[in-house]
């Protein structure tokens, strides 16, 4: 589940390293306290981790607005779910996996409500980004960059590219929190990086 | 292997999932094709460049006091009941309102009490309450003159609905808007008396944005409650 440790760790401008605020003992002592209904206790959670939070939820939706959104209903979920906590693995750890399961509940629940124009969606945005980002018009199209890139991939591709090369999750594991098929999550892993190496070549 | 390594299997390579003999087999492949080789250095490539991701990204500034509505607005009041779809909002009977109401009296009272006793001393009481007519800290002014045009405004709202409402929901309503005044007017107070303290800021505001979304969900409310 965590990100591989071959990727190095960085930090978008301005933000610092909120896990050199607290020690281990810090932060089971401000989870026991958010436990109690502190709730400043909780904002000092939030802020070790919202930057974290927020980028999973971009990346996995490919939406600011709507990663704002999942991001809130996350840490909701968390305050309220604490004593769900017992300790036995990390709170960041927790939270990342509570934030990811969200995510695609989220997404299950639109992709229930739009069930065949959802699966058009996938087949749509490819057949738009390979009509548009297969041979980029000569300067008209900047070199995108790599987020941006992310973002433009259909929905599950994207989801399945984020949780593995970004994220780190085996394939099994998308598997079971995305309900599908192994194959399937191998079809889509290699399609969003198929579609990456496009939009991302000159 | 003659014909060019496939996709997939190029990603299985890539990932290291190639059974044994398979990945000999694409090794052989690669040592003499060099368009294989040169895809695969591009799907490493292209993987490889997640490394340039920056770990968190900066969420919007608003974010957390968005989430710390929801906390205290769920702290105030019990959730939805099951069967009421989201666009009806939330909704609770008259006597969970009361209880709801009793809680916000003992936690506001009581974090205000501490608050005040940690700045001022053992023995600090809260200061007779004051009435917006005494202005707070000039950064508070603007925000509080925010707040109450959004209680004026879902007041109005409240207000045309009044006729539709049952008089036992009527009256939990008005209890509780007079139990979150009772809170805003002893937060306000003690800020008074300690302008510079940001626990009672913050105290003070959330009690505003609990009378604004208690205003807000009655004014959702219809008939059948």
């Amino acid at each position: 589940m965590p990100r591989s440790s071959a990727l190095a760790l960085t930090f978008a401008p301005g933000m610092t390293d909120p896990t050199a605020a607290h020690t281990a003992d810090e932060v089971s002592a401000l989870v026991a306290r958010a436990r109690d209904g502190d709730v400043l206790a909780f904002q000092r959670l939030y802020e070790r981790s919202a930057g974290r939070v927020f980028a999973v939820c971009v990346r996995m939706t490919g939406d600011r607005d709507r990663a704002r959104e999942l991001a809130h209903d996350a840490f909701v979920r968390a305050w309220e779910r604490l004593n769900s906590f017992r300790g036995e693995a990390q709170f960041d750890t927790w939270m990342h996996r509570l934030t990811v399961n969200v995510v695609l509940e989220a997404r299950r629940s639109e992709r229930r409500r739009e069930a065949r124009v959802g699966l058009a969606e996938d087949e749509g945005t490819e057949r738009q980004m390979e009509r548009a980002g297969a041979r980029p018009a000569g300067d008209v199209l900047a070199r995108v960059d790599l987020e941006r890139a992310i973002a433009a991939l259909p929905p599950n591709a994207r989801e399945v590219f984020v949780l593995h090369d970004v994220e780190g999750y085996r394939h099994d594991e998308i598997a079971e929190r995305m309900r599908l098929a192994p194959g399937t999550v191998r079809a889509h892993l290699h399609r969003a990086r198929q579609l990456l190496m496009r939009m991302l070549s000159r | 292997m003659n014909a060019h390594i496939s996709w997939d299997t190029l990603n299985d390579l890539a990932d290291g999932l190639l059974p044994g003999a398979d990945r000999e087999r694409a090794d052989r492949h690669l040592h003499v094709c060099p368009d294989c080789t040169a895809a695969l250095a591009d799907l490493r490539s292209t993987v490889g460049r997640v490394a340039e991701l920056a770990n968190e990204l900066a969420p919007p500034d608003e974010l957390w006091s968005e989430i710390r509505s929801t906390i205290d607005a769920r702290k105030v009041a019990s959730l939805r009941t099951h069967g009421f779809a989201r666009a009806r909002g939330w909704w609770m009977t008259p006597r969970r309102l009361a209880v709801a109401a009793v809680t916000l009296i003992v936690l506001s009272s009581g974090t205000t009490a501490v608050l005040l006793r940690q700045a001022g001393g053992p023995g600090a009481t809260l200061s007779p309450s004051s009435g917006p007519g005494v202005l707070l800290p000039a950064s508070w002014q603007s925000a509080e003159r925010g707040y109450l045009a959004s209680v004026e405004e879902l007041r109005e709202q409240v207000e045309a609905q009044r006729d539709r409402l049952s008089p036992s929901t009527i009256a939990a309503v008005e209890q509780t808007l007079a139990t979150i005044d009772v809170a805003i007017a002893e937060a306000r107070a003690a800020l008074l008396r300690d302008p510079a303290n940001a626990a009672l800021s913050e105290l003070l505001a959330s009690n505003y944005r609990q009378k604004v979304e208690l205003l807000r969900r009655a004014a959702q409310l219809d008939a059948s409650t």
